[in-house]
């Protein structure tokens, strides 16, 4: 039961939760936070399309979200600039017209009435539906024929959150002399801020294919932005505001299980555990800057 | 045409009016974005109400509670989201937060609700996305009367309104800017809780924007932008509504919000080229 069922669950959550922590730590100091709300809705028709195209949730389904998502940063970004329509407001235009893409591409190709793409799995997740049969104990983890029948979405949050890793490790001075320091940014080349955006636009693109699997689109934004924000006030450079950030998510991976299983029992209800997921991390963010100031910490809020 | 398809497409032109109007107030602000935070509170007060309803069991109580809880929650998220910004968050970082906690309030008792059996993921999913194919008069009367009664009030009140929105340090020298927040908040909520039947939450923010930046090249002034918004919004909400009544079977929200977009996007080529001819003229 713990193996082929709670494991699963565990580790996409945790997978997604941390590709979304390392999109969410680009995301935050620059004020854009709300671009992975926006993202994790606008993805839609590039996942539905590579689905259409290939039949199944392989790599075209990866390569749909990423060339979708990059298009949306790029319009906001071009709006930002171009336009100037006010905080947000670029944000707020683009991000339906995608989703309401996605929704007719949904419909045209028929993929709904297949059963194959469910939108109730693609706004709140189906974390409770992942199986994983051929783990029984935990020797047979060690066998290569019980991960080619591990359950998809597990294996795209797993893969997203090795590619995201690797990017972000590789970029690490940069991103961390960027980010934490605000007079940097000022003084990057052009051709530093261009790969700079492509690979924000990576990361960001990971996530939200990650989370829209696993968690579903409606709480993405509390996997983004609650662990980045909790970390923000405790840390003083990018590596630990990483680490902070996974430790809050851990420890709210934790919290949502102990209270779903608390749930059931007492209620016999069991509370959907992206929900109770996104509240706890909200609690945390919430309260993490207070243990800051108890602990002595200063730094100003994201 | 038949009955529902006129009830739907009166439903659509009154959402896309009213939603064009008072987006163009919203855009100027540059609080779209919390009003779609608003709109995700919403969501938590409608499961409440469907849980109550199915405790008490009192069908006429369904359009109040419904107002009732909505309006509580939405204001909660709102006031949250206050809050968090008096706290020194970025206002980014306090829709993000506040926006998360609505989502997780709402999936936490959609799940406690389900085991009366009183609302189900498919009724949420109809929320989220709207359904506007079955809209009825008593679902579009919400929208009309608030359509009129909005348009009154532009009409008498609109210099007012210009000046809230466009110099909001005016009316906090006045001592007027808490009753006119309470005022903006109890109308953001108001909008959204008429207008979610026909769009749905997700797409709602869409009809709040694209009808005045579609305007905006083209208009001069305040009433301007505000009556050419809803006008755009509530035409070419119609206008998608027949299209995918008859034309094009497609969901009616993602393709009022499509056409909107499309609008959008044509208007920003069109007021490109007039510049550049205006420009090479008076070169």
């Amino acid at each position: 039961m713990l193996l082929s069922q709670d494991l699963p669950i565990i580790l996409t959550l945790l997978s997604a939760a941390v590709t979304a922590i390392l999109a969410g730590s680009l995301l935050l100091p620059r004020g854009q936070i709300m671009i992975s709300e926006a993202a994790s809705h606008a993805v839609l028709p590039g996942l539905i399309i590579g689905f259409a195209l290939s039949g199944d949730h392989g790599w075209q389904v990866l390569l749909g979200a990423i060339v979708t998502i990059a298009l949306f940063v790029g319009g906001v970004s071009w709006l930002r600039t171009r336009h100037r329509l006010g905080p947000g407001v670029e944000i707020a235009a683009l991000f339906p017209v995608f989703f309401g893409l996605g929704i007719l591409a949904l419909s045209l190709t028929g993929l709904e009435k297949t059963g194959t793409i469910d939108v109730d799995h693609i706004l709140f997740g189906s974390l409770e539906l992942l199986f994983w049969f051929d783990a029984g104990t935990w020797s047979d983890l060690l066998r290569p024929a019980t991960w080619a029948s591990a359950p998809g979405p597990m294996m795209t949050a797993l893969v997203g959150l090795a590619l995201s890793l690797s990017l972000c490790v590789i970029a690490y001075p940069f991103l961390n002399r960027s980010l934490m320091d605000a007079h940097h940014a000022g003084l990057i080349t052009p051709v530093a801020a261009a790969v700079a955006r492509a690979l924000e636009t990576l990361i960001v693109a990971l996530a939200a294919a990650a989370c829209l699997r696993s968690a579903g689109v409606v709480v993405a934004i509390a996997l983004f932005s609650g662990p980045v924000i909790a970390a923000w006030s405790l840390a003083r450079t990018l590596w630990q505001v990483w680490l902070i950030a996974i430790g809050v998510a851990l420890l709210a991976v934790v919290l949502t299980y102990g209270v779903s299983l608390a749930t059931a029992a007492v209620l016999d209800v069991e509370p959907r555990i992206s929900g109770v997921l996104a509240l706890w991390l909200v609690v945390l963010a919430v309260f993490a800057p207070v243990l800051a100031r108890l602990t002595g910490r200063n730094r100003p809020l994201p | 045409m038949d009955y529902n398809t006129l009830i739907v497409l009166m439903g659509l032109l009154s959402t896309g009016s009213l939603l064009g109007g008072f987006g163009a107030l919203v855009s100027l602000k540059g609080e779209n974005l919390t009003a779609d935070v608003a709109g995700h509170g919403v969501v938590s007060g409608v499961v409440v109400s469907k849980g109550l309803l199915a405790v008490l069991g009192a069908a006429w109580l369904a359009v109040p509670l419904l107002w009732v809880c909505g309006f509580a929650s939405s204001a909660l998220t709102l006031g949250f989201i206050f809050w968090a910004r008096s706290r020194g968050y970025s206002a980014g970082a306090a829709q993000a937060m506040a926006i998360g906690l609505a989502y997780g309030l709402t999936l936490v008792l959609m799940s406690l609700v389900q085991g009366y059996g009183a609302f189900s993921t498919k009724g949420l999913t109809t929320l989220l996305l709207g359904d506007a194919a079955t809209l009825s008069l008593g679902r579009i009367l919400p929208a009309i009367s608030m359509l009129l009664g909005a348009g009154l009030v532009f009409g008498v009140f609109w210099r007012g309104l210009m000046n809230w929105v466009l110099d909001p340090q005016s009316t906090q020298l006045q001592g007027q800017s808490s009753a006119l927040a309470l005022m903006w908040i109890v109308a953001t909520v108001a909008v959204v809780l008429t207008c979610l039947p026909a769009l749905g939450l997700t797409l709602l923010v869409g009809g709040l924007t694209l009808p005045a930046l579609a305007v905006r090249p083209w208009v001069r002034g305040f009433p301007a932008l505000v009556i050419g918004s809803a006008a755009v919004g509530g035409v070419f909400a119609t206008l998608a509504g027949w299209l995918s009544a008859g034309i094009v079977p497609l969901p009616t929200g993602a393709l009022v919000i499509v056409t909107l977009g499309a609008v959008w996007l044509l208007s920003m080529i069109l007021a490109r080229g007039v510049s550049a001819v205006r420009m090479r003229r008076a070169a």
